[in-house]
């Protein structure tokens, strides 16, 4: 109401002020759909516009002074003979509709040919799950699609992608640049079906639409907005600045009643930006789902009865497909799991290029001579309803009979015994988490462990795709001395790889051989270099997590040998919030042992 | 020990950095069906031909190797469309004419204006007509999927 109030007062002040032909555009400078459509920010009591490129602005003051660039934007748009409006239609649309401008952008010839080509009809936001077996992705990827009216599918709609033009970095020089903002980040257009097939086809990532209910009045900014950033740029920070940071300010400039920005100061992780879309009543009207080629692939392999198994592995194995004993009917799925197991083998690089398209033509015309089958619609578990990023823990246990009460925070993301809906099974990844510990008898404080990061990933290998499993992880850590029963804190480094097998889909067996060190004055001779093999069983069913492990220690220094048991089970209360027992029993080579338990929740926010 | 530490750190970050959000700065041109890449010499004279035998379809654009617009567009006529849209997804193509049906049959489908389940039914039948060897060119596709559409 108090804007509808706000409105009518410029809108009456506007009136008035035309007839005295002095204008006071304060009113229109300082609203959120110029600050928003400008991508201005608050600094102070002075604004700073995003976008990098001085063109973006057409006043000379103008990424500083919203004011200015308002006034020199209406002088050159009122002026006919002027095409600068061309290159800004958000801004045109909005000064006219408030009676700022007149005119029309039908001689924008090339802002004509862009909208004659993508036909426009409706915005989608897309995010991309994870890699599979790659729990570094974890955090997602999005992306907007401009809907096509054009006949056919959605396929020839287009997607725009905000990324670091990176030109030829990659590595450790991409990840610092990218962190620390030393590349521009551009926005780049391309036909959804290249979407589709990068994601889908070679990445193996499933798609997530989530089709956005605005007005046609709202689609139509949102896609003159895309416009006018076609080549803006704009300082890429792969934390905060990011894809997923730059679709929010979108969104916002189209709708400025939305607050969707804030809080994202430091991080944007894509799901959480994903969440927070979903978050708005009504914003979202549709979801849909688009499988990765490896989804369907798993799914396809499930859905095979024995009989039609045996044939699909003899089929890829002797490349011969008339598998006898099978009727017409039942031949279709292990033919087409067929095709789709090499064009994930090509893609992979497992298979030759001739050989690949030798056995997919025969895989196909065998295929073409059976009858359609309809088709199998799967469904994902969707990623907006995975838990939510940040985590507090609480727990109480006891170390060797003493007593103690801790606190763990975590930015971000999930560990492996964390409820996985919507994330990927046997996955963890764990980011700047802390755990302090207070000890009751003696009142002491402790850091007791920092992890910079960890991460672990386990797959299990099945009949058909035999995939390593990792672990890995980087941080501070409380020890004690099996001699001297002193403690204190180490810096710890390990990384391993190792098989996993299913035993069933809730129950899987593992074995991860690491190599670890330790570093620390604490230490006598302040470091060791360890072999650190670990065996496990990790269960996953329905709303508990088990896991139990063993690892035996194998150091350069007699301090570093042992063996460690660990047990951990987890119970969701609900989606964010789990109570969680735990219980280490600790065996050095030489001096006493150590036992710890500890009960407690972990709550996710 | 310190500078180990801190190439752990940055690999550790690297992947995560270059997995989150690895970037494609060509603008996304010619992503798909790489399998299929390669092999495009033919384009030039089959565009002249689709002109000449069907004069229907304007196909005035000059072609690069790829069917993608530089700007990253879907851009210019039926011709022009089906020829960019077969190269970048034959695989999926070939899957779906084997099954009669499918996303890429109904995309064409909506590029020529025709019914997509009568288009399946006829890509099926002629499967063995249009993959009539193991190699080959997207141009003769496109070529033999106008055919059996009869546009």
């Amino acid at each position: 109401m108090k804007r509808l109030f706000f409105l009518t007062f410029i809108f009456l002040f506007n009136s008035l002020s035309l007839q005295a032909k002095v204008i006071d555009y304060s009113a229109y400078a300082i609203s959120p759909e110029w600050i928003k459509l400008l991508h201005y920010q608050k600094d102070g009591d002075d604004y700073v516009g995003l976008v990098d490129n001085d063109d973006f602005y057409v006043s000379e003051d103008g990424r500083y002074n919203p004011k200015a660039e308002l006034e020199a934007e209406i002088s050159f748009f009122s002026d006919a003979e002027n095409d600068l409006k061309c290159s800004f239609p958000a801004r045109f649309e909005w000064l006219k509709a408030q009676n700022l401008v007149t005119g029309n952008l039908d001689n924008c010839s090339e802002y004509q040919n862009v909208m004659k080509d993508i036909q426009p009809n409706g915005v989608t936001l897309l995010f991309t799950d994870s890699y599979m077996r790659n729990p570094a992705s974890l955090f997602g990827h999005t992306l907007i699609r401009i809907d096509t009216a054009r006949k056919g599918t959605q396929m020839l709609a287009h997607g725009v992608n905000f990324g670091a033009d990176s030109g030829a970095d990659d590595g450790v020089v991409f990840a610092f640049k990218g962190l620390f903002g030393g590349y521009m980040g551009v926005y780049s257009v391309s036909p959804y079906w290249d979407v589709i097939n990068a994601y889908n086809n070679i990445e193996n990532r499933d798609i997530w639409e989530y089709h956005l209910n605005l007005t046609d009045e709202e689609q139509k900014k949102f896609v003159n907005h895309l416009y006018e950033l076609r080549n803006a740029q704009i300082q890429y920070f792969f934390l905060n600045k990011n894809c997923s940071y730059m679709i929010l300010e979108i969104l916002e400039a189209v709708k400025p009643e939305l607050e969707l920005t804030e809080g994202f100061d430091w991080w944007a992780i894509p799901l959480d930006t994903l969440k927070r879309v979903k978050d708005v009543p009504c914003l979202i009207d549709d979801i849909n789902y688009r499988p990765a080629r490896y989804t369907k692939l798993q799914a396809q392999i499930d859905e095979m009865s024995d009989a039609q198994f045996s044939a699909f592995k003899q089929g890829i194995k002797e490349h011969q497909y008339e598998m006898e004993g099978l009727t017409e009917e039942e031949k279709v799925l292990p033919l087409e799991t067929m095709y789709q197991y090499y064009q994930y083998e090509y893609t992979a690089g497992e298979m030759e290029l001739k050989e690949y398209r030798k056995n997919s033509f025969a895989v196909l015309r065998r295929r073409s001579k059976l009858a359609s089958l309809p088709e199998q619609k799967l469904k994902g578990e969707e990623p907006s309803n995975a838990h939510d990023s940040r985590q507090i823990a609480f727990s109480g246990g006891e170390n060797r009979h003493l007593s103690y009460m801790e606190i763990a925070l975590r930015p971000a993301y999930t560990a492996l015994t964390d409820n996985n809906f919507g994330l990927i099974k046997g996955a963890g990844l764990k980011v700047l988490e802390s755990k302090w510990r207070y000890y009751m008898q003696r009142h002491r404080l402790v850091l007791q462990q920092f992890t910079i990061l960890d991460i672990v990933a386990l797959t299990p290998t099945d009949s058909v795709f035999s995939p390593w499993s990792y672990s890995s992880g980087l941080e501070l850590k409380r020890t004690y001395n099996s001699r001297t029963l002193d403690e204190g804190t180490v810096a710890d480094a390990h990384f391993g790889m190792g098989k996993t097998l299913g035993l069933a889909d809730w129950l899987w067996l593992y074995g991860i051989l690491s190599v670890g060190g330790e570093y620390g004055g604490f230490l006598p001779r302040n470091q060791f270099v360890a072999l650190e093999p670990e065996i496990g069983i990790f269960s996953n069913f329905e709303r508990w997590r088990w896991q139990v492990s063993a690892q035996k220690n194998i150091a350069t220094q007699d301090f570093g040998n042992r063996l460690l048991y660990k047990a951990e089970a987890v119970f969701d209360i609900s989606k964010n919030l789990a109570v969680v027992g735990k219980y280490e029993n600790e065996r050095p080579e030489h001096g006493y042992n150590r036992q710890e338990f500890s009960f407690g929740f972990r709550y996710n926010f | 020990m310190k500078k180990i530490l801190g190439a752990v750190v940055l690999t550790a970050v690297m992947n995560l950095a270059t997995s989150a959000h690895a970037v494609d700065s060509t603008g996304g041109c010619g992503l798909g069906s790489m399998a299929w890449r390669g092999q495009s010499g033919i384009i030039p004279q089959v565009l002249a031909m689709t002109t000449n035998e069907m004069a229907s379809h304007t196909i005035g654009v000059t072609i690069g190797t790829s069917g993608c617009d530089p700007n990253g567009r879907i851009t210019g006529g039926t011709g022009r469309m089906m020829l960019a849209f077969l190269e970048d997804n034959m695989e999926q193509f070939a899957m779906d004419a084997a099954a009669g049906k499918g996303e890429t049959i109904e995309t064409l489908a909506g590029m020529m204006n025709v019914d997509s389940e009568t288009l399946g039914k006829d890509l099926q039948n002629n499967f063995a007509y249009i993959f009539d060897n193991d190699n080959v060119e997207v141009a003769d596709v496109t070529l033999k999927v106008m055919e059996i559409a009869h546009v």
